[in-house]
């Protein structure tokens, strides 16, 4: 089992412990029968299986090779394995690290086996004009993107040799200033129809990245300066794109506020927690935290004691319980 | 008493010695030489000494190779019956940064393993096949692992050699054509030493590539065995492994019923060995339970937390 680096009191441990067996005992029964090793047979229950990933065939014998839960989908058979590394699909949306910038690309870490590459001709310009990219784009891209920067972007595609190639082609996509990044385990985030979510009382911008970054930052309007564009001719075009750069100017100069940090501090601990405790991470979960440890009337260091832990376990047992009364 | 009579003795019968030695001094002190006379006559005196010990000691004299391993009891020097292993202990995710990490403790022998990976190749050069995972394997020893404190941990030819070893012997059961143009780093440690730790340490690197969710085909375990006082031993900790008996370090694929692994470093007749090897084998076969019932534990735990 895995443990978490806490020094816990003898009641705490005790209430840790309760906690955690009225998860185990919320959680489906027919997941326990389902959880594999490597090495251990799966049962067929029908002829003309599709095998699918982590699966293998052994002398008629299909044979886990992860360590997973068996997951069947009408005749397809495939293990979800919990501790790996990021598994792409197309449309995902993604947190990474710029660690190269190369010709017509830049080369971005996120958790993947591989380095990812987005291409200068798959984002938009930050002027926002659609045009074919020129060698002078090219010359500027540390501009838009250098080293160490943090991309959010979307996947869009992955190959068969494992290379995956990524878009930013809409504003929300694109350099990510003024924030915290997380990272967790990938398989503590599940596929929404919403990832980019804006929490209008705290003033801040939550990113859960598919590949288990997730980004808390200050609150940055979206302009689609493309829509604007379009209806302005050209000479107006440049006069607008001068204001822009005035204006991010303008935003450089300009600094956080205290209170905006400290709530992004508050989200950010709170993530930590709940990945601590391996709880999967949505919206909701990590507001619910937020709010409990503002309920309790918990400083931000204090999110990180041990008492919290205990809090977070039991409110979230109390929480599943409830969902599941409601089915 | 008998001891320092023959001291007496001894010095009694040297007389002649010490009129060599004071006659030069005696003579005139010729510096150089006389520290020649002092030096031979001193060895002497040591040899004189030993060889009168060993007589009176008689029989007993102390040897390893007929120390007594096995008691007429059965039991060996740590109270072990001759094909008992030791206690086993495992730990799952003990590196927080690592993409899987384990802990494997046998008796004590304590070994660390951390993976990463798998992930961009770092080193192009070093990638030979395009379509296929490179695997690399660093073991070291902790300057305190052992009982005198270690001046240089790793890059010996020791340490080498058994870096090849893990590597060679993992390599066989991670799945790499499904991770082409990536790498996948072990890095194992020795903690505490006390014998069996190249088996400990592909134990513990198992468990960490499971950690991290690397396609294997089996799960790879190792266990050692011994022949001393004409009985194969399971498991051998360090005073056993010393004696200058056999000792065979097998790994394998426990459900496949294959030998990756198998190193040897004296000689056995055929029959013994094929002994020895079969009480390893089974040795091997209880420690892939052990290491079953961890992973599945493990993965339960962590499926029932994320929840539904």
């Amino acid at each position: 089992m895995r443990n978490l680096q806490l020094s816990l009191n003898q009641t705490q441990k005790i209430r840790l412990q309760s906690a955690l067996e009225k998860l185990e005992s919320l959680s489906s029964k027919s997941n326990a029968n389902s959880v594999v090793t490597v090495a251990d047979s799966i049962p067929i229950y029908e002829e003309g299986i599709l095998k699918g990933h982590g699966t293998l065939d052994r002398k008629g014998e299909l044979v886990a090779t992860v360590c997973g839960v068996v997951e069947r989908i009408n005749k397809l058979i495939y293990i979800r394995s919990l501790r790996s590394r990021y598994k792409p699909e197309t449309g995902d949306i993604v947190i990474g690290r710029v660690i190269e910038v190369a010709q017509k690309r830049w080369k971005l870490e996120l958790n993947f086996t591989q380095d990812a590459t987005l291409m200068l001709s798959s984002m938009n310009l930050p002027d926002g004009i659609q045009r074919r990219r020129t060698a002078v784009d090219e010359l500027n891209m540390r501009s838009i993107f250098t080293e160490n920067d943090l991309v959010c972007a979307e996947v869009r595609s992955s190959h068969n040799d494992g290379s995956l190639q990524l878009q930013a082609r809409n504003q929300k996509y694109g350099k990510l200033e003024k924030g915290q990044l997380l990272t967790v385990n990938p398989y503590l985030v599940k596929r929404r129809k919403l990832h980019f979510h804006h929490l209008e009382q705290y003033g801040i911008n939550l990113i859960v990245g598919c590949n288990g970054f997730i980004w808390v930052g200050e609150h940055v309007e979206v302009k689609d300066k493309m829509a604007v564009d379009q209806t302005n001719d050209s000479e107006q075009q440049i006069g607008k794109s001068d204001q822009n750069s005035m204006d991010i100017d303008g935003q450089d100069g300009t600094f956080t506020p205290l209170e905006t940090r400290q709530n992004i501090c508050r989200i950010a601990n709170a993530v930590r927690v709940l990945s601590a405790l391996g709880f999967s991470i949505t919206m909701e979960v990590i507001m619910e935290t937020v709010n409990l440890s503002k309920t309790m009337n918990l400083d931000i260091h204090e999110m990180l004691g041990s008492e919290f832990y205990v809090l977070v376990a039991e409110s979230e047992a109390e929480r599943r319980s409830l969902t599941k009364r409601k089915r | 008493m008998e001891c320092f009579l023959v001291q007496v003795d001894m010095v009694y019968n040297d007389v002649e010695r010490l009129r060599f030695l004071f006659g030069g001094f005696v003579s005139g002190f010729d510096g150089f030489g006389f520290w020649v006379r002092c030096w031979v006559w001193f060895q002497h005196l040591v040899k004189k000494t030993v060889d009168r010990r060993l007589s009176i000691s008689g029989s007993h004299s102390y040897q390893l190779s007929e120390m007594e391993f096995v008691s007429p009891e059965g039991l060996r020097l740590d109270g072990r019956r001759p094909t008992e292993m030791r206690q086993l202990r495992a730990e799952i995710g003990v590196v927080s940064k690592a993409d899987g990490s384990a802990m494997f403790e046998m008796g004590n022998t304590k070994v660390i393993a951390a993976v990463y990976g798998p992930r961009e190749v770092q080193n192009k050069g070093q990638q030979i096949n395009n379509d296929h995972a490179l695997v690399r394997c660093e073991y070291s020893m902790a300057n305190f692992s052992t009982g005198d404190r270690m001046r240089k941990p790793k890059g010996d030819r020791r340490s080498i050699e058994i870096s090849l070893v893990i590597r060679q012997t993992m390599e066989a059961c991670i799945m790499t054509h499904l991770m082409p143009r990536s790498q996948i780093d072990i890095f194992v440690q020795v903690l505490q030493a006390d014998g069996g730790t190249r088996s400990a340490c592909i134990n513990a690197a198992t468990l960490a590539l499971a950690d991290a969710g690397i396609p294997m085909c089996d799960l790879v375990t190792s266990c050692s065995a011994g022949y001393l006082n004409s009985t194969p031993l399971l498991d051998l900790n360090y005073l056993e492994d010393s004696a200058g008996g056999a000792d065979v370090t097998v790994g394998i694929l426990p459900t496949l019923d294959k030998v990756t692994l198998l190193q040897m470093d004296a000689k056995l007749p055929t029959n013994i060995f094929e002994d020895v090897m079969q009480l390893a084998t089974e040795g091997c076969k209880a420690i892939a339970n052990y290491i079953r019932e961890m992973l599945a534990e493990n993965t339960k735990q962590l499926e029932f937390r994320r929840g539904s």
